[in-house]
């Protein structure tokens, strides 16, 4: 289990983070969504312990990260920029990896390199982008390692690519008992696969729940009525609203059926309610912190 | 050992044997290009030597395994080398830091930071070692053909590895401060020679202040330019003398774990955002911008006052162009953004305030130092000589007293006469026009002393004595008199000479010395082991009507001549031949305070006199004379003196030997053969080391 109590960091006027506390169970997949700016690279590097917070502290399983080389066997951090040494070859980082990572599969890194159709003799640097991404992948899935923080890894990985990453994250969860925090602005992505999310915003966490939970608290509701709608008729929090002739599209707060049962005591004539995806909470969610486009443009 | 196995040990932190195998493998780049550097630096020259010692059957002769000692080895350029090769190494070392991309990588693995540094230090030594031994051991068995001592290159190697580990850990620590590569580079040639750019500065404004105070001290080859950098201490002194001193070693270890303690404190504590950033810590960007700033507003007035003309004019422009244009660089440097050029106009302006009053303060006190001496009464000893060569040390309260007096009356006079001409050239035209006539000899009689020279305009410092006063305390500063200046040589020379001459001390410590350039022979012990230098012309002026004088003035007139300085203490003196093709023989002999001295160190049953007389007696004695390319060690040429000349050698030296009891021609200690103006060589036998045949040669029968 992952603890996060209370982090803050700074650099220089900046606050990245403001007083971060989340929880983070064993053998879970947990997303980190936010705007840019956010703070999520920054909270992923302090989890792996490259860098020291300014104030709280991060444990994973009672135990600090910081300076801690035999926990940090455990991790695996997938950046955003991949750093191969020079003039290597994908093998010649396999053995940097088994240097270091106590329980690198030799075979489970054959496995992946034929999976993702790599030579692991060919120079990186002459490797795509995308191809990169992947050699990182499989380095970081080959480790083996408890937990896995991933930094928009899904940038760059073509569509097959990103299926594939995600079914061996599932795997490693399922198999290994794995503990994943993805970071990304993928948000379909991460949706299939995350059992938890946390927002970030402004340096501050939005919120940090289960991804079920968060969906079943908001709804997009589209009903039809006949004559005027008064809004406020409602009991519960309407996030968006709008009307386009007789059809009022909502996204409202609230359970399911105490919603609908509410539209229709409205005088709605038909009422549907959909939920919504992971993008439109997130759009939802920055919309109620004044962060939405039209208010940009 | 299995990759699982060292991987286990991973988990400890501050050490990873796979990573360092790992490392070890892909740095072979660096390891060639030390091994490259030392291997034609070090072996092809032996290989050179070899084969020349192969063909020389002089050589062959000569070589006596005892010849060459590190000097041989300059052992300054070795470490130089690996000191380089640590710069480079260090900064290697410490890449991984300054790109934020490798050093989130890094860190997040599973090894403490210092552990990581530890593994690097480890991979750029073994990378050093592993170039330097061969080349070691090749260099040993070249020696060890040419039966030479093959120890040296033991203490060679050792002194290798020590300025490596000097210079790696300096530029680890520098390293740690800094956020870019470039900037690591800039900042290691900075912090490493700052304290001697900042003694240079210091010497410039001396130098300008200065009309009387010696201030060479401070640059010119003085103890004081060693204490300025561990580098320049290093490498000057190995460049000197050959050697450091076990302290120096001790002191210098030290040093370099305290660099290497500070570096693994310093990579703990430093964020790891600071990547790419050019100073980690912003007080440290601070003290090198205004030391840098410093340095650029002293060198460039300077610059511009020496290009321009010497007004203060240029000088102030120089100045504040300096600061400013130092304060924009580092401005752009540091915040690495072009727009932050005139950020901190503040600090500027304090920077202009400490600056003006600390060249004020430099100026003043040099200023006074200038023409304020000692007080006599604080006085314990005094040294005159030329440049920083002293040949009379006195000591008595009469002689100090005199020669404060003197040069009191000196700067007063002559600080006036600077004051007047302060707007015209230096020295004036008017007054080096009447210097710039070559003069013949002149000739001042004093009661004891005689004051011969023969000047050359070229030679301004001919005419400059310095005196160096030396307190109680064991301070001491040295004032240089510059005689050359003013039309009042004859006066003033007279004088000086007078209040040391007059005293009892100097009569009975010295008796004069004897030089004559005309004859086609020269006889000259001389007093160069007392710091004295009698290859340059300009001694010859020190002649001395003493009785000495007197027993050879006769020679004087003859082809041959004598010439003669004597301390009573023990010390070398030396015996030379000048050749009329040009070439010069010298042989060092030891001087003994007595001949009870000397027959107690040598087990000479036979007087002195009676040695000589035997020596007369031997008409078919040879004086032979090597002539020895330092560089590689090969005979070149050679020189035999024989017969009736080198009996008068001998006879003129027992002339002067019996005219005093203090000293003794015993046998060849050291033979030098140097300076020949046409074959352009020198080369020298050290103390202790000549050639059994040598000695031989010279008492041959």
């Amino acid at each position: 289990m992952i603890q996060i109590n209370g982090i803050t960091k700074t650099f220089g006027d900046i606050r990245s983070l403001d007083k971060i506390s989340v929880t983070v169970g064993d053998g879970s997949i947990f997303g980190l969504i936010g705007s840019n700016g956010s703070g999520k690279s920054t909270l992923l590097r302090i989890l792996c312990g490259i860098f020291a917070p300014d104030e709280g502290t991060v444990t994973f399983d009672g135990q600090p990260v910081w300076e801690n080389p035999a926990l940090k066997g455990e991790i695996i951090y997938l950046s955003d920029e991949q750093y191969f040494l020079p003039a290597s070859t994908l093998y010649e980082m396999r053995g940097l990896y088994a240097a270091f990572y106590p329980r690198f599969d030799e075979s489970l890194y054959c496995r992946l390199c034929d999976l993702f159709g790599l030579d692991d003799r060919r120079r990186l640097s002459t490797f795509s982008k995308g191809m990169k991404k992947q050699a990182a992948v499989i380095l970081a899935l080959a480790s083996c390692p408890k937990y896995l923080l991933c930094d928009e890894t899904f940038d760059g990985l073509d569509p097959v690519m990103r299926q594939l990453f995600k079914r061996l994250l599932v795997d490693a969860v399922a198999e290994r008992g794995m503990t994943a925090v993805v970071a990304s602005h993928n948000l379909s992505e991460i949706e299939d696969i995350c059992d938890h999310i946390a927002l970030l915003h402004r340096s501050e966490l939005v919120f940090a729940r289960e991804l079920d939970d968060l969906r079943g608290e908001i709804h997009t509701v589209q009903a039809v009525f006949d004559g005027e709608f008064d809004p406020t008729t409602l009991r519960y929090p309407i996030v968006r609203c709008a009307r386009r002739g007789s059809m009022v599209t909502m996204v409202v707060r609230g359970e399911h059926d105490a919603i609908e049962a509410s539209v229709r005591a409205a005088g709605a004539q038909f009422c549907e309610l959909i939920p919504l995806t992971l993008e439109e909470i997130f759009i939802s969610e920055m919309e109620e912190r004044g962060y939405d486009y039209t208010s940009l443009i | 050992m299995t990759t699982q196995a060292l991987s286990e040990r991973s988990t400890r932190g501050f050490w990873n044997s796979a990573y360092f195998l790992g490392e070890l493998r892909r740095s072979w780049a660096n390891c060639l290009l030390y091994f490259l550097a030392y291997f034609f630096s070090l072996v092809v020259p032996m290989l050179n030597d070899l084969s020349n010692f192969r063909t020389s059957d002089f050589y062959d002769t000569f070589t006596t395994g005892t010849i060459r000692d590190l000097d041989y080895y300059i052992p300054a350029l070795y470490v130089v080398i690996a000191m380089i090769a640590a710069v480079w190494a260090g900064i290697a070392a410490c890449g991984y830091l300054h790109k934020r991309i490798s050093a989130y990588h890094f860190h997040s693995m599973p090894i403490r930071r210092e552990g990581m540094l530890l593994v690097k230090t480890a991979v750029a030594f073994a990378d050093f070692i592993i170039a330097l031994i061969p080349n070691l051991a090749l260099a040993m068995l070249i020696s060890g053909l040419m039966r030479e001592n093959v120890g040296v290159l033991l203490i060679l190697g050792l002194y290798c590895l020590f300025g490596f580990a000097l210079a790696y850990a300096f530029t680890v620590l520098c390293g740690m401060v800094c956020g870019t590569r470039s900037f690591h580079v800039i900042f290691t040639g900075i912090a490493g020679f700052i304290g001697t750019a900042v003694l240079c500065a210091v010497y410039l404004i001396a130098n300008t202040t200065c009309n009387f105070l010696e201030t060479d001290y401070l640059v010119g080859g003085g103890e004081l330019l060693y204490y300025s950098s561990p580098f320049v201490y290093v490498i000057g002194k190995l460049e000197n003398d050959g050697i450091l001193s076990p302290l120096a070693i001790l002191v210098l270890c030290l040093l370099t774990i305290l660099f290497f303690a500070a570096a693994l404190l310093l990579v703990r504590i430093r964020p790891t955002e600071g990547a790419e950033s050019p100073m980690i810590f912003k007080p440290v960007g601070t003290v090198l911008k205004y030391a840098v700033m410093a340095l650029a507003t002293v060198l460039l007035g300077y610059f511009f006052q020496e290009i321009f003309g010497s007004s203060d004019f240029w000088l102030l422009f120089g100045m504040v162009s300096g600061a400013v244009l130092s304060f924009m660089l580092m401005n752009v440097l540091i915040h690495r953004n072009a727009r932050k050029m005139f950020s901190g106009l503040i600090g500027l302006a304090v920077f202009a305030v400490v600056f003006t009053g600390s060249m004020f303060g430099i100026d003043g006190w040099f200023s006074y130092k200038d023409v304020n001496g000692y007080d006599a009464d604080q006085i314990e000893s005094i040294r005159i000589g030329d440049h920083s060569r002293h040949q009379f040390t006195l000591t008595s309260p009469e002689v100090i007293e005199a020669v404060v007096a003197f040069t009191d009356g000196y700067f007063t006079e002559h600080n006036e006469m600077i004051q007047i001409h302060e707007n015209a050239s230096y020295p004036t035209a008017q007054l080096y026009s009447i210097e710039a006539t070559p003069v013949d000899t002149i000739a001042v009689s004093v009661d004891e002393m005689t004051i011969a020279a023969e000047y050359r305009v070229a030679s301004i410092d001919a005419r400059t004595i310095y005196i160096t006063q030396t307190t109680k305390w064991g301070t001491s500063r040295t004032w240089r008199l510059n005689f050359d200046q003013y039309k009042s040589l004859d006066d003033i020379t007279t004088a000086l000479c007078r209040a040391v001459a007059d005293s009892d001390e100097f009569a009975e410590q010295y008796i004069a010395m004897v030089m004559s350039t005309g004859g086609e022979l020269c006889a000259n012990i001389h007093f160069q082991e007392k710091g004295g230098d009698v290859s340059r012309y300009d001694y010859e002026e020190f002649v001395a009507n003493s009785p000495s004088y007197k027993a050879i003035e006769k020679e004087l007139r003859s082809q041959i001549s004598y010439d003669f300085f004597q301390q009573r203490i023990v010390a070398y003196a030396g015996l030379s031949i000048d050749g009329s093709n040009g070439l010069h023989l010298w042989f060092d002999l030891p001087v003994f305070e007595s001949q009870t001295a000397l027959l107690a160190a040598t087990g000479e049953t036979r007087t002195p006199e009676q040695i000589i007389e035997d020596k007369l007696a031997d008409r078919e004695m040879t004086l032979v004379g090597v002539y020895r390319d330092p560089e590689t060690g090969m005979l070149l040429d050679s020189a035999t003196v024989e017969g009736e000349a080198a009996a008068e050698v001998y006879r003129s030296a027992a002339n002067v030997l019996n005219s005093r009891d203090a000293f003794f021609l015993t046998r060849l200690s050291r033979s030098y053969v140097f300076q020949s103006p046409e074959k352009g060589f020198t080369v020298n036998f050290i103390e202790g080391k000549v050639p059994q045949a040598v000695i031989d040669l010279f008492a041959k029968n």
